[in-house]
């Protein structure tokens, strides 16, 4: 049987002229991005104006990074109300207190949310498979990134569940999650930055070749979609957008970074949905009751 | 059917339930009454598996509450004193989402949602928005709510609570209906009228204790034994307030023109015998009555008697 909670949601979601609009506009914008760039593939070069399949590639680069970008704004915003915002509206107790466990209530509200993302994904086929066909990909490729796509959706609207079951307002739990996301995104890549400079300069007395510069091994990275997402197009293209920040062996593949990114994120999404449905169900075992009563047999 | 067992609710130092036990056997009204923050909600969200005791056992049916969740949330229906309402959906999809909530299949959903909007009185709203009905409505709707899986037992906290007196009578009248549907219901309130008329029994709490409790005659006759009697005379008001003063079972006697009230500990015999004594001095009495102790008097005497 479907998750009522996630059956609610979409119900309620669809209906609303919110969601096609947001949908269409998401459209429009594709078509619109996807107009520019094939204009600037046919005519813009001094040289040739005619086809140029390696533009369409560009395009696809950007396309795929916009997505990623789009799936971590969107995410964070819709799942930091989850909890807080049943909370606010004083309709929790009426679900907690039901038989419906809480980590069914915690994994519907997720749902609720992935499911917007993939109405996303759905939309932007036809312009992805477009620059799919015309730049050489493999239809294989596009199912992996949106397997990762969904990944990156799952964690980062574990984080946004998390946070909304554990704070009141949704004010609040929006501003953390977005904290959070910016942290795992850009402040990832900042330390990583910064380690890498504090490594080299330790080493420079020793040797700056590049060989010893690349055993750099920054395992925050590994929290980073990014370096996933570079991990797939660095595969499907050549590109490593993190040349030199994530080091990987000569024989190690290049998709490697990519299972470890998808792993790290799918254990700790487990972990803090499990940590959110035990915050929202009054009936815990690991209560307050337990600890004062383990508290009063000491004394 | 309901049990609670020496409960304890802390929160930090402050206690909001302090030692409660408390039985309620199949088919009883059981009217939970006390002034604001006693410790009723606190008490009912317990029962209801919202909140956990910081101490003490909670049984339905003989189940340790924190024993078997689920099981007790089956048995057991709850309507919170506040509480929200989806507004984005209809009346009828509102009790939908609760009903798969419960667990309830397609089939079940279809015969019990009418059969409640019929109950409630809701029938004809059943295509509109939660968001468009008024308070009492949406009462009545979260009554409906907590209805849905057919519980034997109903923790209502303030169901009246906000409404307007026909509205009142009108939540009255379904609390009737779910009585004679043979439900065991616990239900707070801090207007005694209210409850005096659908209530078996009544459990008084005060600062997280129940200081009294039995049927509602028992405590009717409880109270009573104390009357109020307010005698009214034509004269000798002064002599009349020193002949009573001189009875033992005369307490305190207060004077408001003709009419002398006064605290009474006696039964009929008694009565008899202060009418002769004041007639046999020569005071004219005019009536003699004892005032009418309804429920609301009765509690406002016994918390009141608390707080001296
Ligand atoms: N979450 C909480 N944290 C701290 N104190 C609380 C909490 N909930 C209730 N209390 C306190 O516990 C006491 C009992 O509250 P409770 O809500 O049970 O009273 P009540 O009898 O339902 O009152 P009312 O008639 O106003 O609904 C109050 O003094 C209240 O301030
Ligand atoms: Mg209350």
């Amino acid at each position: 049987m479907i998750n009522p909670v996630l059956k609610k949601e979409l119900k309620t979601r669809m209906r609303t002229w919110k969601t096609p609009a947001i949908l269409s506009l998401y459209m429009g914008l594709l078509a619109g991005l996807f107009l520019i760039i094939s204009y600037e593939t046919f005519f813009s070069s001094t040289y040739y104006s005619g086809f140029r399949p390696g533009a369409l590639r560009e395009t696809y680069f950007v396309l795929i990074i916009f997505q990623m970008i789009l799936i971590l704004l969107i995410v964070p915003a819709t799942t930091a109300s989850s909890i807080s915002g049943e909370r606010e509206r004083q309709t929790l107790d009426l679900l907690v207190g039901t038989r419906l466990s809480s980590f069914s209530i915690i994994i519907g509200k997720l749902m609720a949310s992935l499911a917007q993302i993939i109405l996303f994904l759905v939309v932007s086929i036809p312009i992805l498979s477009i620059l799919f066909l015309f730049g050489g990909f493999s239809f294989g490729d596009m199912i992996l990134l949106f397997v990762f796509y969904i990944i990156t959706a799952f964690f980062f609207g574990s984080i946004g569940v998390f946070i909304s079951a554990y704070f009141k307002k949704t004010t609040t739990t929006t501003i953390i999650s977005y904290i959070i996301t910016l942290t795992l995104t850009l402040g990832t890549l900042i330390g990583t930055i910064m380690w890498r400079a504090y490594y080299l300069a330790r080493i420079f007395g020793v040797s700056t070749s590049v060989s010893q510069s690349s055993r750099f091994y920054p395992i925050i990275m590994y929290l980073n979609p990014f370096s996933g997402l570079s991990s797939i197009l660095e595969n499907q293209m050549g590109i490593n957008i993190f040349e030199g920040l994530i080091f990987r062996g000569a024989n190690t593949p290049t998709l490697l970074t990519f299972y470890i990114n998808s792993a790290v994120s799918i254990i700790l999404s487990f972990i803090l949905l499990y940590l959110a449905s035990l915050k929202i169900n009054p009936m815990k075992k690991f209560g307050n009751r337990n600890k004062k009563s383990k508290k009063i047999k000491k004394s | 059917m309901l049990r609670l067992e020496n409960v304890t609710k802390k929160y930090g130092k402050f206690i909001a339930v302090n030692n409660l036990s408390l039985e309620i056997e199949e088919g009883e009204i059981f009217g939970f009454v006390g002034p604001n923050g006693a410790g009723k909600t606190t008490t009912l969200k317990m029962i209801a598996t919202l909140l956990q005791p910081t101490s003490g056992n909670i049984f339905i049916d003989n189940i340790e509450v924190s024993q078997n969740v689920k099981k007790v949330r089956g048995i057991m229906g709850y309507m919170p004193d506040f509480f929200g309402v989806y507004d984005d959906l209809k009346v009828s999809e509102y009790l939908d989402f609760y009903g798969d909530v419960a667990g309830l299949s397609k089939e079940e959903k279809l015969q019990v949602i009418p059969d409640l909007l019929e109950l409630v009185d809701l029938k004809n709203k059943k295509s509109e928005y939660v968001d468009s009905l008024s308070r009492g409505m949406k009462q009545r709707l979260c009554l409906a709510r907590s209805l849905i899986h057919n519980p034997r037992l109903l923790i209502l906290d303030e169901p009246a609570s906000g409404m307007d007196p026909r509205a009142r009578v009108q939540m009255k009248e379904i609390l009737k209906e779910l009585r004679r549907m043979g439900k065991t219901i616990l239900i707070s309130s801090h207007i005694l009228p209210e409850l005096s008329e659908l209530c078996t029994n009544i459990g008084i709490i005060e600062r997280g204790q129940i200081i009294e409790s039995g049927s509602v005659d028992e405590i009717m006759r409880k109270v009573n034994k104390t009357n109020n009697i307010r005698l009214t005379v034509l004269d000798f008001t002064e002599k009349a307030m020193k002949l009573l003063k001189e009875e033992p079972v005369v307490g305190n006697v207060y004077n408001d023109d003709k009419s002398i009230e006064f605290n009474f500990e006696g039964g009929d015999k008694e009565i008899v015998y202060l009418i002769k004594k004041l007639v046999n001095n020569d005071v004219p009495v005019l009536s003699f009555k004892p005032i009418e102790s309804n429920l609301e008097e009765i509690f406002m005497k016994v918390t009141k008697g608390d707080e001296e």
